[in-house]
């Protein structure tokens, strides 16, 4: 289990990529804090909601595809990491690829 | 094959229920803000307190003490709940971020004490309108720190909140120094650190709040506080007041009238912040603000419902002000609802974030 707090892992986990479905995130994130379930699943999307709007992060693509999203309709998105999420993640001691 | 109007009418249901949420969430805010001042009054009016009338500073130390400890008790159930309290630990343990809710914690207590001097050398009334001018110190430090310019707009909501304030703070400031007065100077200096308090604490704490969650960021902010009031104040407080401190808390303790205010204190204040802070990301950190304030107005008819008591005219109209004030300042250029922050300069080359192409 990682050491960060969940959000900090989440940052990190999307800086290592060019970019990531919520779904991939909510999986990875779960799995590494042992927590499964509908309330962690929509947990990690609010975070994500909240990272967006405080602008750290830039949203790619959207989908919809039930099998992803536990065979509801729910709206999917893609998320990649923009250079002010960079600038924060360094001034908060967060690992980030330059 | 996906359809693109499916996902578009799903993007719009998205974005429709997050504004839904995000305004529900700055009402409650609202409401409980201004309902804290409901058990702020009435614990003047419990003993140990309705004696101390020569010392309301060690009364309002000494409550503003115990408040934070209740709302530090409230959160911990909070998280506890939520399933985050390993996350508090771990995000405690991340200095470079827990280290910023220490100074936005002092702020915090410096605006709550404040207050709770303001209710009582003033009145409840004053207080709760009084801190109504926080959002200019916010935009001036945005401006200092952040180099955040200040738009025609925005200018125009301070000098409407500035104007509020005037007609708040003056009749009672020439009074006192005209020696029409009723020797509540020190009033109008907690009122003015109220604003002062929550202003600066909004400008430090949105900073780690960007990379740690509101609820356990929050408690982390109460855990500073109770902190730095037990290290620091208690021991000063100690110094200048003697043994006295430590009567005024038992005889506070031991009155049960004083435990349910104190969980009425806890319970509103500390969810008063947690559904502000969950308006955040749905609405926008300025539309968040603008509907909090309403907590004034909120307030007055709180203050009423229970004392029955007619606020002074001219907090009426000054509240009244301010938050229309807070509704030009903070409602400026945010056509886009769900992304809050443009970031210039740093963001300028990326596409836009308002550009979601469903995908085929």
């Amino acid at each position: 289990m990682s050491d960060l707090h969940m959000k900090g892992y989440m940052l990190e986990l999307i800086a290592s990529s060019e970019g990531m479905w919520d779904y991939d995130i909510a999986d990875r994130v779960m799995h590494e804090y042992g927590v499964s379930g509908d309330y962690w699943y929509g947990t990690v999307r609010l975070t994500l909601t909240d990272l967006y709007s405080g602008g750290l992060l830039d949203q790619l693509e959207t989908t919809i595809d039930p099998a992803k999203s536990m065979g509801k309709e729910k709206l999917l998105i893609k998320f990649r990491l923009n250079d002010f999420g960079r600038e924060r993640m360094r001034q908060s001691g967060l690992a980030v690829r330059s | 094959m996906l359809d693109t109007d499916k996902v578009q009418r799903l993007q719009v249901d998205h974005r429709n229920r997050q504004v839904r949420w995000g305004f529900i969430w700055a009402i409650w805010c609202a409401v409980l803000w201004g309902a804290w001042y409901v058990p702020g009054f009435a614990i003047y009016s419990e003993f140990p307190f309705v004696d101390m009338a020569d010392d309301f500073l060690l009364a309002a130390m000494v409550i503003t003490t115990l408040n934070a400890i209740a709302v530090l008790l409230a959160m911990f159930v909070w998280i506890a709940v939520l399933g985050k309290t390993k996350d508090y630990v771990r995000t405690i343990k991340q200095v470079k971020i827990s280290r910023w809710y220490a100074p936005a914690g002092l702020a915090g207590m410096l605006a709550i004490f404040g207050s709770l001097l303001a209710i009582a050398y003033v009145g409840a009334a004053f207080a709760a309108v009084a801190a109504l001018m926080y959002p200019i110190i916010g935009a001036l430090l945005a401006k200092l720190w952040y180099n955040e310019r200040i738009t025609p707009q925005a200018a125009l909501g301070i000098i409407i909140i500035v104007s509020g304030g005037v007609i708040i703070f003056a009749p009672g400031i020439v009074g006192e120094f005209t020696g029409a007065g009723t020797g509540g100077l020190l009033g109008y200096v907690g009122g003015a650190l109220a604003f002062v308090g929550w202003g600066v604490e909004g400008a430090i704490a949105g900073r780690a709040l960007d990379v740690s969650d509101p609820d356990v960021g929050l408690t982390i902010r109460f855990t500073a506080e109770v902190a730095l009031w037990i290290v620091v104040a208690v021991p000063v407080t100690w110094m200048l007041a003697g043994g006295r401190l430590f009567e005024v808390t038992a005889d506070t303790l031991t009155n049960p009238n004083n435990l349910l205010l104190l969980l009425l204190l806890g319970l509103t204040f500390g969810f008063c912040y947690v559904a502000w802070y969950k308006s955040f990301p749905l609405i926008g950190v300025g539309r968040g603000q603008a509907i909090a304030s309403l907590y004034g107005p909120l307030a007055l008819v709180w203050l009423y419902l229970f004392t029955l008591e007619v606020p002074g005219i001219q907090f009426v109209i000054g509240g009244l002000l301010a938050v229309v004030g807070s509704f030009v300042l903070f409602t400026e250029r945010r056509d886009v609802l769900e992304v809050i922050r443009a970031v210039p300069g740093v963001r300028s080359d990326a596409p836009s974030p308002s550009l979601q192409k469903p995908t085929r």
